[in-house]
């Protein structure tokens, strides 16, 4: 019986996509990398050689490259690593369109890569100790702003400071990556200057331009590789000294991840879809909270209760005044749009079971988001409330994850425009759809366990934000809906 | 050296020389025995342990009259450094060929404990709060014991160096100066374990140290000094504590065997070769 539940759930799980692994460093070994690098320069040497050294050493056969020399050195290897030494000017944007995965220090290239927006100190900058000494000190710190990302998981990355660089002011980059990129780390209390940022393949970079492999961007610059964080000797004992050296376990986590494979992405397939989370559905028991007695939405809340239940859930409804009570015996909290946000006060934040928001209001009391109506969260369509018009179309800016439902682009959401909430979460969460043209304003996304959410919260289990106004559900179109069944499986997903 | 009373103490061959460190005249003489390969002194305590690394002992003597006070067997085979920790009182003696590290407490003159170690041990330092810096000749590493618990708690690499055998702290800055026979001198953090400059030195095994100069002259507000076995010494110059050059070198004769400075006349002292059957002590200013 075990064997066969075992086996349920891996069905369940290869049928709707599945989260790559990382490789391990052992099979790095006879991976072919090309090492872009500019002119060497006597006054100012760089450390690309000890970079090529310890890229051999992680099993890489290297190719180099000049700035100057055409895309085409690529064909064949696996991964391209770009220095900071390689004049943006000349690299241009040669190697944005390249289906090869791509990590690189050169912060001036971002934008030529679509990183990045094309301006200095508001898309991207490099922080030198000749201009901005002070800040270059400050820049020896940076903050493990997502926990959860499989590279921050490689280096058991905390929601805490750590050390960048060896203690001497250097020169340091940090870019300000679309909300489809993950940032790891970031600096100076900005939540998107982010010192090392990644793409996930076919996500959505600067432009629209999908990326069309992997992508990272990181905080070193041509001189500083070997004075990355590292503990030895009686440091590497301290779980808290390993926990603040972490600059050269990240470069090489960040390497060995660009490198991996990125997951097959779920395949746009909404019968296959409702069939996978019928078949993760069976037995468990979602809780779904809305209002009594609604002034509207309460057919929608029906419907969604009864798309629930023909899905497999045993659901039971509590009004918003319920007291919380015995919320961690569910699978599943769903968050109606019905509740009031004043009534409903700060329950749910802190059960230890995944909540589905439906309300995009509620993001603050659940620390979703931010406190700053119309800057951390806001709405389209609202009548006296909102300049934006209202909308009925979503970017998937993130196809490749689970709760893309293999959507890709843009998608028409719901039938008829209307009220459409979005908020901008903190770096900890993954964004999966944006308001079009607006892609600071996120619609779906969700936060892992353990994540970092707004206010340094940790979450408890999986949180999604999926909005749906009081009557929205009954018109969804059928990639809509398609998008509710993914972000309901996600959040029931293991974690 | 014993700066305070102007004394050199110089091992050669069985017997210690006792200089007189302003005029170099021999002032007294301790027959050990065997082959010294190390001396310290403890000059609060008045003490003195000599290693014998054809006898494989340890020698204690009276700083004070020139006497041998003990003589301890050692289990080891070539002890070849020693060096004082002043926060646990304690002797440590580095076994080279048994590839150990053997404390004595230095009143009793007992061997408290030891630590084993893969392969050999050349070059001590020890902080004064609780760490032992310990070189493995042949590799990069550098051994790091608890002076007080006697445990081993891991080594840390000198990055660019290979064959590791001179050792220099400064206890303050906290910061190791590592040179290792192939030409490189590696300035470590020695709270982290983190090289984080690299400078060139003299080839083959080394001695060394590092001093504090007061007077600050020139901009040295400290030195690290090794003399490697091809001649070479070289003074590693403290700018700050995050900045490090090479400051000085200078060419002296192949063969250097020990090295020290004198807190007063702020000279460096080498032993050196001056031929086949005598020793020399090369004074070196600043």
């Amino acid at each position: 019986m075990k064997i066969g539940l075992m086996t349920l759930a891996a069905a369940v799980f290869f049928a709707h996509g599945m989260a790559a692994q990382m490789l391990a460093p052992s099979d790095l070994h006879g991976k072919r990398l090309l090492f872009v690098v500019g002119e060497a320069d006597k006054h100012h040497p760089s450390d690309d050689g000890l970079v090529k050294k310890h890229l051999q050493a992680m099993g890489f056969n290297i190719v180099e490259a000049a700035d100057t020399d055409p895309a085409t050195k690529a064909q064949g290897v696996d991964l391209i690593v770009i220095s900071s030494t390689a004049d943006p000017y000349a690299l241009k944007t040669k190697y944005r369109e390249l289906p090869i995965p791509l990590f690189t220090w050169n912060q001036p290239a971002y934008p030529g890569l679509a990183m990045t927006g094309p301006h200095l100190h508001t898309d991207y900058e490099v922080v030198d100790p000749a201009h901005f000494f002070a800040r270059s000190y400050s820049e020896l710190y940076a903050f493990g702003a997502n926990t959860t990302h499989e590279i921050a998981r490689a280096v058991d990355l905390k929601n805490q400071l750590f050390g960048t660089f060896y203690l001497r002011p250097g020169t340091v980059g940090w870019g300000c990556p679309t909300p489809a990129a993950t940032v790891i780390a970031n600096f100076e209390g900005y939540p998107f200057r982010a010192g090392l940022f990644v793409y996930e393949k076919n996500a959505v970079m600067f432009g629209g331009v999908s990326a069309p492999a992997r992508r990272v961007g990181f905080f070193m610059a041509s001189d500083n590789f070997h004075l990355l964080t590292v503990a030895y000797g009686p440091a590497l004992q301290d779980p808290d000294l390993r926990d603040w050296y972490k600059g050269l376990a990240l470069f090489d986590a960040s390497i060995r991840w660009a490198v991996s494979p990125p997951p097959a992405g779920p395949r746009d397939d909404a019968s296959a879809l409702h069939s996978t989370v019928a078949a993760a559905a069976k037995g468990k028991k979602v809780m779904f909270v809305g209002r009594k007695k609604t002034p509207e939405g309460a057919e929608a809340d029906q419907h969604i209760i009864e798309r629930l239940t023909e899905l497999g859930f045993y659901v039971t409804f509590r009004d918003q005044m319920d007291p919380q009570a015995g919320a961690d015996q569910y699978d599943l909290i769903v968050l109606s749009a019905t509740n009031s946000k004043y009534k409903l006060s700060n329950k749910y934040r802190d059960v230890s079971v995944p909540v589905l928001c439906l309300e995009g209001l509620l993001v603050d009391t659940l620390r979703m988001a931010g406190r700053n109506r119309y800057v951390d969260y806001g709405e389209h369509g609202e009548e006296k409330e909102s300049d934006d018009p209202a909308d009925n179309s979503l970017l998937i800016v993130n196809p490749n994850h689970e709760m893309s439902a293999g959507l890709t682009g843009i998608v028409q959401f719901t039938k008829e425009k209307n009220v459409l909430k979005w908020a901008r979460p903190s770096p900890g969460a993954t964004v999966v759809a944006t308001l079009p043209n607006m892609m600071e304003q996120a619609a779906i996304f969700g936060y892992e366990k353990g994540a970092t959410m707004d206010g340094y919260f940790i979450a408890p289990a999986r949180r999604v934000l999926f909005p749906l106004d009081n009557d929205a559900f009954d018109d969804l179109t059928p990639d809509g809906l398609a998008l509710f069944d993914a972000a309901v499986l996600w959040a029931i997903s293991r974690q | 050296m014993d700066a305070e009373a102007r004394k050199i103490y110089l091992a050669r061959g069985a017997e210690i020389d006792i200089l007189n460190a302003d005029s170099g005249a021999v002032v007294g003489q301790i027959p050990v025995g065997g082959s010294i390969s190390a001396i310290t002194v403890v000059l609060d305590r008045k003490r003195g342990f000599a290693a014998n690394s054809d006898a494989n002992t340890i020698s204690i003597f009276d700083t004070q009259s020139g006497t041998i006070l003990k003589t301890v067997k050692l289990s080891g085979k070539a002890p070849s450094d020693i060096t004082f920790d002043e926060g646990s009182k304690r002797i440590f003696v580095a076994i080279r060929d048994s590839g150990s590290v053997i404390a004595f407490d230095c009143d009793s003159s007992e061997i408290v404990g030891s630590v084993e170690f893969e392969g050999k041990t050349g070059s001590l330092a020890a902080n004064g709060y609780g760490h032992l810096f310990v070189t493995a000749p042949g590799t990069n590493m550098i051994h790091v014991v608890d002076t007080n618990n006697l445990k081993a708690l891991g080594d840390i690499p000198a990055d660019a160096g290979k064959d590791c055998t001179g050792l220099a702290l400064d206890p303050v800055g906290r910061r190791l100066f590592v040179s290792c026979a192939d030409g490189r001198i590696d300035v470590i953090d020695a709270d982290n374990g983190a090289t984080f400059e690299e400078l060139k030195g003299g080839f083959g095994p080394a001695v060394g140290l590092f001093t504090f100069l007061p007077t600050g002259k020139d901009g040295w507000k400290g030195a690290a000094f090794f003399a490697n076995a091809d001649g070479t010494l070289t003074a590693v110059k403290m700018n700050a504590f995050i900045s490090y050059e090479v400051g000085a070198t200078a060419k002296l004769s192949k063969g250097v065997q020990s090295i020290a400075f004198d807190l007063r006349s702020h000279h460096i002292l080498v032993a050196a070769p001056a031929n086949a059957n005598n020793w020399q002590v090369l004074v070196l200013s600043q």
